[in-house]
């Protein structure tokens, strides 16, 4: 496991994220079948799963851009979208809430999403300044120091448009950090991305797992997982069927599904000595 | 063509109210026009329902015949200036409305959702993402509708109102020489229309992302 | 209510009307649907004058109103020894601005078509004439029947233009039921009814066509 700079990974504390009993359906399709889970200040989480096993829907839920319909999901002790009274029955959470939720929750887009009618350092800044009421100044100088620890320090007054995917997916990870959030979400944040850019997402990816950011990464990169992930989580219709350290998860797989995933990926992977044939 | 040596003052001097018809009318149907659009798309019922049944008439109805019902409709000793630019007001804010609202409707949810992750609050997002977009690609279609209202000034002669379509067939019928007349307010129309064309394509080119 | 019985007493009075505008619609949209097709052609073929001859046509023509070109027609042709009745007057000036808009429409339709079924005709040895009918044609027109219906509906709506030049479509025969009843409101309100009928009709037809056509391909 690689050495981490913060606390929080061994130290025994409440999670920062707590999922219980999670359940959503889009009309007939059951999306999500009670999905439970806790994430701890300082871990990273790789989710793998086939598409459509409900993976980024679970992410989605997280900073509420997903409603659900039953269970509950708190973060860092507030429940996400919805309020909770002492029989249980919910009502949903006034907006300005969940805005103040998803100040603190920081998430990264497969397909970046930047804002093309601004220069890098004005997406960068547009929340700061606007959500955390910071000054132009403040902010700016916070954003160049962002955009410097990304890689992309030269960039700071170009357009997206000029950007190749690999720049632009590290712009976005660097607007979603000048938000100083506590929690990062990964929405397979290169699968959009050629194959030689992806490599510089990945580190800068694997900086902040080093700084001790607690990140749940919905991806692909296996190796990233196995290199990175404090734990893996494998999700399967609709919930997690599989989880623990990466060496256990991804070189023993124990649930049939997850040896199929995984047999689709030795090619990646190589074949660890101990992998069953079968 | 003495005709048009002789009148082209008087004829320029008409074009001046068709100028001034043509702007009033612009802005109010581009505001009226966008805060519909951005109703219909933020979903507000009654701003949708009104924008349906107004967008439907207006498809459906000649100008002309929209700018009787208004004249007519309206008291007799109001200027015809006044009815025409209701007129041309009412039709093309659902026309500007419509550009706007698919404009906006048009924005990747991918923006929305980028704005909602950082902490942006409704309104926030759609002034300083949505919007700032949905008025870039809009301006094509926009400056296209203006040039469509300028040329539907010339409707105004019908009721009287004194503006270039009037007063060329004042000086056609006084000096019974209708071609250099009208081919004069055709120049006249063109240059402007032409004129606003370009000054659209213009805008379009530098509001488009920098490659 | 006095204006419901008004309303109910004008609808049968504008019936002549609805003929005649009927007749300059279905006229200038027949003429203006080939001939522009015909300029379209020009528009894309390799022979620049042409080319030149079909933009400075369109040009000029979006950007003056069509009433001044039906005046300019109606009381400047006698001029040149031409009479023409108000009514084809009207006629020609509507298929004038319209053969434009349609050869734009054409034009837009054409290069849409990708270079490849170009490519694949010419490779087949279809010549000019024979690729244009049986490969560019129907794959420019299905593109382009959205448009093309927008067309049809704005014919119908300029067919009222020809009220100013003593026409007696619907326009000008709501104008003249106004004055007789002193009803003006009415009777203009029962010609905007007419018009949506109309536009409605020229809508659905248009999709009723578009749906045929692309369950064809």
């Amino acid at each position: 496991m690689p050495e981490r700079m913060a606390a929080g990974v061994n130290a025994p504390s409440s999670p920062l994220i707590t999922v219980r009993g999670l359940r959503k359906h889009f009309g007939e399709l059951e999306v999500l079948r009670g999905v439970d889970l806790d994430v701890h200040a300082g871990e990273v989480i790789a989710v793998i799963g086939a598409s459509g096993s409900g993976k980024t829907t679970f992410l989605r839920c997280i900073n509420f851009l997903e409603e659900y319909d039953e269970g509950s999901i708190s973060v860092g002790g507030e429940t996400v979208g919805y309020a909770f009274d002492e029989a249980g029955r919910r009502r949903r959470r006034p907006e300005r809430e969940n805005e103040r939720l998803r100040a603190r929750v920081g998430m990264v887009f497969q397909s970046f999403n930047l804002f093309p009618h601004l220069r890098v350092i004005d997406n960068v800044t547009l929340g700061p300044i606007n959500v955390l009421g910071e000054s132009q100044a403040a902010a700016e100088r916070r954003g160049k120091a962002l955009l410097e620890k990304v890689g992309l320090g030269a960039k700071v007054g170009a357009y997206p448009a000029t950007l190749s995917g690999g720049q632009q997916q590290r712009v976005a990870i660097a607007r979603a950090l000048a938000m100083n959030p506590t929690i990062m979400l990964f929405d397979e944040v290169t699968s959009a991305l050629d194959p030689e850019l992806v490599g510089e997402v990945l580190q800068a990816m694997r900086d902040l797992a080093d700084e001790g950011m607690t990140m749940l990464v919905v991806t692909h990169e296996l190796l990233f997982a196995r290199e990175v992930a404090d734990r893996v989580i494998f999700f399967a219709d609709g919930a997690i069927v599989e989880q623990g350290p990466p060496k256990e998860v991804l070189d023993r797989p124990k649930d049939e599904r997850l040896q199929r995933f995984m047999r689709r990926f030795t090619l990646l992977l190589g074949r660890p000595a101990d992998l069953p044939l079968s | 063509m003495h005709v048009i040596a002789d009148n082209w003052p008087y004829l320029l001097r008409a074009a001046v109210n068709t100028l001034w018809m043509a702007a009033v009318s612009i802005a109010v149907s581009t505001v009226a026009g966008m805060l519909f659009g951005i109703g219909c798309a933020v979903g507000v019922r009654v701003v949708r329902v009104v924008n349906a049944v107004a967008v439907w008439i207006v498809r459906g109805v000649p100008l002309l015949v929209v700018l009787f019902v208004v004249y007519y409709s309206l008291p007799a000793d109001l200027s015809p200036y006044v009815a025409a630019i209701v007129a041309l007001s009412f039709y093309f804010t659902f026309f500007v409305s419509e550009v706007v609202r698919g404009a906006i409707q048009a924005i990747p949810r991918g923006q929305v959702e980028a704005a909602k992750s950082v902490g942006l609050s409704f309104w926030q997002r759609m002034r300083l993402v949505i919007l700032p977009q949905a008025v870039r690609a809009a301006v094509p279609p926009l400056m296209n509708l203006w040039v469509i209202l300028v040329k539907g000034t010339a409707y105004a002669s019908v009721i009287s109102a004194w503006e270039l379509t009037t007063a060329s067939t004042e000086v056609a019928q006084r000096t019974v020489a209708p071609f250099p007349v009208y081919g004069f307010a055709m120049l006249v129309y063109f240059f402007i229309c032409f004129a606003l064309t370009r000054i659209g394509r213009a805008a379009e080119a530098r509001l488009r992302y920098q490659h | 209510m006095a204006f419901i019985r008004l309303f109910i007493h004008v609808i049968p009075q504008l019936v002549p009307g609805l003929w005649l505008t009927v007749g300059l619609a279905v006229g200038a949209t027949v003429i203006s649907a080939v001939v522009g097709l015909a300029f379209a052609l020009a528009a894309v073929s390799k022979i620049a004058p042409a080319r030149l001859a079909v933009a400075a046509y369109v040009e000029f023509l979006r950007n003056t109103p069509l009433l001044v070109q039906m005046f300019f027609i109606f009381f400047g042709l006698p001029f040149l020894g031409v009479r023409m009745s108000p009514f084809s007057a009207a006629l020609l000036a509507l298929a004038v601005q319209h053969t434009a808009f349609f050869s734009e429409i054409y034009r837009a339709g054409l290069q849409a078509v990708s270079k490849r079924s170009h490519e694949a005709a010419k490779a087949l040895g279809l010549g000019y004439w024979k690729s244009l009918r049986l490969v560019i044609l129907p794959q420019a027109i299905v593109k382009v029947l959205p448009a093309m219906t927008n067309e049809l509906v704005q014919i119908v709506k300029d067919t009222s233009v020809a009220s100013t030049i003593a026409v007696a479509e619907l326009t000008l025969r709501g104008g003249t039921i106004a004055e007789q009843t002193a009803s003006t409101s009415v009777a203009f309100v029962a010609v905007a009814c007419y018009y949506l009928v109309l536009t409605g009709i020229v809508t659905v037809a248009a999709r009723v066509v578009e749906n045929r056509l692309r369950f064809a391909e």
